[in-house]
């Protein structure tokens, strides 16, 4: 790349530091300051970087090898973030058990880090996965490199600055009390930036491909970052109180507010949680299977189902409230309706094995891919049902809905996305093989009895929970007061932490292994084990 | 025209508008002769290694 060039991105990271500076002076509130400083802070890492691969005459990037240094990024940040993620959600399902945890300060407080573990979760580990394979897809489906150039490492680079400014705001209590969409209005702008970036590698590397046919986990990919874009600009629209402090409030009010949020919110799952993930399901099963995709028909009749379904299903988390009953109905059977491309996905994922069904003996990274696909079918079950109205006057507010998100996002986003990090390792950093696939297997085996754990006692405990709320005596009084359904709840809590903690557990072997495999080890005795396998 | 009945017809008119899609693209999908192209594209994440220039 021409120096120009160079010099011309080194201007624009300068502004953006004098910016910062600017933006730091003029702050109304402490926690803006500090992000400004943050803000500051990575312009200047960014000008350093790039000031010293300017000037030390760098060759230029081959054009025709893949571009798999960013890849290889992603993926050590999919698994870093992961195990942060787990470990601050292990710690909040403690809290919950033993609230002596919260220790009586905000920083610790319970409200606080959970915005903290669910974007760690969706947005850092989930989010990272997403654009490492991504990236990593669409160049070899397409059969050519990414396109403008660096423009991915910005991606890159962007993205953890969006997840650093998030988590450091939730923690200092900086939030619009948006679920799933908690950063404020100047992280929501950055992002914006980002993911416009993003939108660019992705679609410009589809329009200089080399092959005719636009392969099936790109449509995936393609429609999950173009559906957040449109989410992220539609839920965010608010107005700063001031341009240089943190607060913001909402264009919306009431009931068009709330079905905004839970527009956005429920759509969030169907394009990030599923479309993203379906785009690697689609490439990395049966790249690992080396069987064909079962039906190619199928899954272009999932996408076009999938997507004009996902899209309707939000008002499922307004039932009973001031939304217009018509809306709710739309909701529940838009919801249910959704289970068909839901389930039609999952067989094509699942059969997409025949004629390998016995690797599954042998290969546990095939085993957890196929693990993942079977509680994505569960988990896109147990929905349906319980957008269904009356099972959902049953089930909101309870447990059992935690239990629910969790069967999905363990079960399934966790777990392909594990998979595809074994897949994919090896293959980005040239080794024969992962460094230890016992370890893989005793990584599945505790991620999978950790999610028992967790979904089995949230269903106990969100069920209980429904029913002690709704108990009435012969007089019409209420039986339960609120505070003994939660000293009835105590024991699933500390069952769910125990879980959670199952799954921590492999996350922590997952890295190790990452670890050893990039540093080129393999554990004594496998490689003669696999050997003698084959 | 009112809201309400400019709103009511919109709704009408798109629901129609993706079920006919929707057909469309099952209709496309199964077309007579196609299916040797859909076998070669179930293959496409099988041979991907090599760039091409």
């Amino acid at each position: 790349m021409g120096v120009t060039v160079r010099l011309a991105q080194m201007a624009v990271l300068a502004v953006l530091a004098l910016v910062a500076i600017f933006m730091w002076s003029q702050a109304v509130d402490t926690a803006y300051a500090i992000h400004a400083g943050i803000f500051f802070i990575a312009a200047v890492l960014g000008l350093i970087y790039m000031a010293k691969n300017t000037f030390s005459g760098q060759a230029a990037a081959d054009q025709t090898e893949y571009m798999d240094d960013v890849v290889r990024a992603g993926i050590i940040a999919t698994v870093f973030w992961g195990v942060i993620g787990f470990t601050v959600g292990v710690y909040i399902a403690s809290e919950l058990a033993f609230p002596v945890l919260n220790w009586d300060f905000p920083l610790t407080n319970f409200g606080r880090l959970r915005p903290v573990h669910t974007s760690a979760v969706i947005f850092a580990f989930g989010g990272n996965g997403l654009i490492a394979t991504s990236f990593y897809v669409v160049q070899r489906t397409n059969k050519t490199r990414l396109a403008f150039g660096n423009l991915a490492w910005f991606v890159f680079w962007g993205y953890q600055l969006f997840i650093v400014l998030a988590a450091t705001g939730y923690v200092m209590g900086v939030t619009q009390g948006r679920e799933y969409a908690e950063p404020e209005w100047y992280v929501d702008l950055w992002l914006t930036i980002v993911w416009v970036a993003y939108f660019l590698v992705f679609f410009g590397t589809l329009v200089k491909r080399k092959v005719s046919h636009i392969y099936v986990a790109n449509w995936f990919y393609l429609s999950f970052i173009v559906t957040i874009a449109m989410l992220h600009l539609g839920n965010n629209m608010a107005v700063p109180v001031s341009f240089f402090g943190i607060k913001s409030y909402s264009l919306f009010s009431g009931a068009p507010d709330a079905i905004t949020q839970w527009w956005y919110g429920h759509n969030a799952v169907g394009f990030f949680l599923t479309a993203g993930f379906l785009g690697m399901m689609y490439y990395f099963v049966p790249k690992r299977a080396n069987r064909p995709v079962y039906s190619y028909r199928l899954s272009i009749v999932h996408f076009w189902a999938l997507i004009f379904t996902y899209i309707w299903a939000g008002p499922h988390h307004l039932h009973y409230t001031a939304l217009p009953d018509w809306v709710q109905t739309l909701g529940m059977v838009m919801s249910v309706i959704l289970w068909m491309p839901s389930w039609g996905g999952m067989i094509n994922g699942l059969m997409t094995l025949s004629g390998a069904w016995d690797k599954l003996r042998t290969d546990p990274i095939l085993r957890m891919m196929v693990i993942s696909v079977a509680f994505y079918g569960m988990s896109t079950f147990e929905g349906p049902m319980m957008a269904i109205r009356s099972v959902n006057a049953l089930s909101h507010y309870t447990d059992w809905t935690v239990g629910h998100v969790h069967s999905g996002a363990l079960g399934w986003v966790g777990m392909i996305t594990m998979g595809s990090v074994y897949y994919i390792v090896p293959k980005l950093w040239n080794r024969e093989r992962l460094y230890s696939e016992t370890l893989v297997s005793w990584h599945f085996w505790l991620a999978t009895l950790g999610i028992v754990l967790y979904a089995s006692s949230m269903w106990v405990s969100g069920i209980m929970q429904g029913l002690m709320w709704r108990e009435y005596d012969a007089q019409g009084f209420l039986v339960y007061s609120f505070a003994e359904t939660v000293e009835a709840m105590h024991p699933y809590y500390v069952i769910r932490a125990l879980g959670g903690g199952f799954y921590l557990v492999g996350g922590l072997l997952m890295a190790f292994n990452v670890w050893q495999t990039i540093k080129g080890n393999v554990r004594s005795g496998e490689a003669i084990a696999a050997e003698a396998r084959a | 025209m009112t809201y309400e009945t400019v709103a009511h017809y919109a709704g009408t008119i798109s629901t129609v508008l993706f079920g006919v899609f929707f057909l469309a693209v099952l209709v496309f999908v199964f077309r007579p002769g196609s299916t040797r192209t859909y076998e070669e594209l179930a293959r496409t994440p099988l041979d991907d290694d090599e760039i091409k220039d």
